[in-house]
């Protein structure tokens, strides 16, 4: 006895309705994610520019460009940065959605869900939620090392002709696609065996790997909705960005002959078409941004924790209806 | 609609794996499509030879043969659209039809596809132009942009161009969802072309979840075997000059099983679905029970019961 897909969008689209308190560990997410991104890129500008400020005297006197003033010590400190950034993004991260996590499961079981569920649920379950998603990371890293790492290395050493060096990187490049597609369907359940199933990270990385293996119609039929539901949120996206765009368009006075334009009014006049279509491209980003983190990934969120739940509850059943 | 899109897919997929026969009205329209494209091109160059050997001679006195030649070529280009819109309806309404009988019976032949084929070719075909011309329609969007660029107003002539160009993609996507049942509302529902159109808008209206969920579904399958293809292609075209061959016959290997196995595969989810939205399939015992919980009734009680 399992809920069918339709009933689980239906029901999930109620219960976001009424809780739309559920996009607030993701607006957080973002605050916090554009923080680390400033905060990281002011270190970046803090390691690389001391030390040139410091050797003044060999930039004054040598005509050696940048990238020979930096040794090998500093791009070391560059990589270090990076992964120390990219850990405390995925802890932030693990964090909030562990969060969403908890706020869903209360409001499929409660009807309703506050801030407090989000706390609780992030506290206890950030780290397993960090470690999981760790391992996966850096399985991901190593495929792309392998992959793509391994055929630039034979393309920059070896001698080959530049055509089968580019497409053995391009066939590098296309099965990572793929395989990294095939991790994400294959462990999508693992934040929602962590967090409502209470696992640890290796055992929710497992039952997540097995929900799938259980359920594997009922979860690509969700992944495929959510795929294509969030593409053609795209196409709408663009729609406003064209509307914003053709307005913009409006304001910029382009003389009706064309030929007739003089050199050096041409530049002002690109100039102001570059600024409208900037314009538009960031109304387009920020809407975007809006609309995921205030419809699609609470939906998203909460359909998951749906399927999750009546499956696990389902096959309990089953269980203990044989013993 | 009684049916979750996951019966539909199961049973669908189900009913294809034991008709695989549906591949044959896809196989022959692509195979008469091919042949008349090739005839039409032979005709036309077998046409222009004269004109060209005269135009070498005289140009002055060549003009008005020329135009003469041009207007055939357009007449013999539009015969062929004609004629291939003609067979693609007959094969069409042959496939659909045998996917219905399948559906119903289980097992169907390609006697059905050249009974439906017969039968329904010419609504279908009717139902394709007025679909054609509905879609022209979408140009109109473009109309106050070339009113603005003929008025000289640049600007307002570039905003409106941009604008029309987004309302036509959305109303072309619209449309395409919109009108997807069109073909089955006629053969299956076997109803006339304009009432096809009604109907098959009519139905979408009514079971949106279901018709964007498999509308989805479709995409999907076809963009992951597009992913695996492309895999495969850029690891054939690191061998250097045979790779290039080797992937020439696995595109057209790729095209044919699109058309002998994905295309009646999604036909026969889309006829499961419409037969589905109009009560026609043949109702089965349900193995699931509803999941609907029902509440024990709480009787009031004023006094303490007695156990």
């Amino acid at each position: 006895m399992t809920e069918s897909i339709e009933n689980i969008l239906k029901s999930g689209f109620g219960i976001w309705r009424k809780n739309h308190n559920i996009a607030l560990p993701f607006l957080f997410n973002l605050f916090a994610s554009f923080l680390l991104v400033i905060i990281f890129i002011a270190s970046l500008f803090l390691i690389l520019a001391i030390p040139l400020t410091l050797d003044v005297q060999r930039i004054t006197n040598s005509s050696s460009n940048i990238a020979e003033l930096m040794d090998v010590g500093s791009v070391l400190m560059v990589v270090l940065l990076f992964v120390i950034f990219v850990s405390l993004y995925i802890l932030v991260n693990s964090f909030f959605l562990a969060g969403a996590v908890g706020m869903a499961r209360r409001a499929i079981e409660t009807k309703r869900t506050s801030l407090n569920d989000m706390v609780n649920s992030g506290k206890r379950k950030f780290l397993d939620l960090f470690l999981a998603q760790l391992i996966i990371s850096v399985s991901i890293i190593l495929l792309f090392l392998f992959l793509i790492g391994i055929p630039i290395l034979i393309v920059t050493k070896v001698p080959v002709i530049a055509m089968i060096g580019s497409s053995l990187i391009e066939f590098g490049g296309n099965l990572l696609g793929l395989l990294v597609t095939v991790i994400a369907i294959l462990f999508i359940a693992v934040p929602f065996a962590i967090v409502i199933s209470d696992l640890g990270a290796i055992e929710g990385l497992k039952r997540g790997y097995r929900f799938f293996m259980d359920n594997k119609f009922p979860v690509m039929l969700l992944w495929i909705f959510v795929k294509y539901a969030s593409e053609f949120m795209g196409y709408a996206i663009f729609f406003i960005a064209a509307i914003a765009f053709s307005l913009g368009i409006l304001s910029v006075p382009i003389p009706s002959d064309i030929s007739a334009i003089s050199s050096f009014a041409l530049e002002p006049l690109l100039m102001s078409l570059s600024l409208v279509f900037i314009i538009a491209v960031v109304i387009a980003i920020l809407v975007s941004l809006v609309i995921s983190v205030f419809v699609v990934s609470p939906l998203m969120t909460v359909w998951w924790s749906i399927l999750y739940m009546d499956r696990v509850k389902s096959h309990q059943r089953k269980n203990d209806r044989i013993y | 609609m009684t049916e979750s899109i996951e019966n539909i897919l199961k049973e669908g997929y189900r009913t294809w794996r034991k008709n695989l026969i549906l591949g044959v009205p896809f196989l022959l329209s692509s195979i008469v499509t091919l042949l008349v494209i090739f005839a039409t091109l032979l005709l036309s160059i077998l046409m222009s030879i004269p004109f060209f050997s005269q135009m070498m001679g005289n140009m002055q006195e060549g003009m008005p043969n020329m135009l003469l030649a041009f207007l055939l070529l357009v007449l013999l280009f539009t015969i062929t659209i004609f004629l291939i819109t003609l067979i693609n309806a007959f094969f069409s309404a042959g496939a659909i039809g045998m996917a219905q009988k399948a559906i119903k019976t289980g097992k169907t032949t390609l006697s059905e596809m050249i009974y439906y084929g017969k039968k329904k070719f010419l609504s279908l075909f009717f139902a394709y132009i007025i679909i054609f011309l509905i879609t022209i329609l979408g140009f109109l969007f473009f109309i106050p942009a070339v009113i603005a660029f003929l008025l000289k107003v640049i600007n307002v002539g570039i905003s409106l161009l941009v604008f029309g160009f987004a309302t036509w993609m959305l109303y072309h996507l619209a449309l395409n969802i919109i009108l997807i049942l069109v073909s089955y509302a006629i053969v299956v529902g076997d109803l006339g072309a304009i009432e096809g159109i009604k109907e098959g808008y009519r139905l979408v209206m009514k079971n949106k979840l279901s018709v964007v969920f498999l509308f989805f579904v479709t995409q999907a399958l076809l963009w992951g075997c597009g992913l695996v293809i492309s895999v495969i292609t850029s690891l054939m075209n690191v061998i250097p000059l045979l790779g290039i061959f080797i992937n020439l016959g696995i595109w057209v290997l790729y095209i044919i099983f699109i058309v002998v196995v994905i295309t009646p595969l999604f036909m026969v989810w889309w006829t499961h679905l419409y037969m589905d939205g109009t009560g026609m399939k043949p109702k089965e015992i349900p193995t699931e029970l509803p999941t609907t919980s029902v509440q024990a009734p709480e009787i009031p009680t004023h006094e303490p019961i007695y156990v």
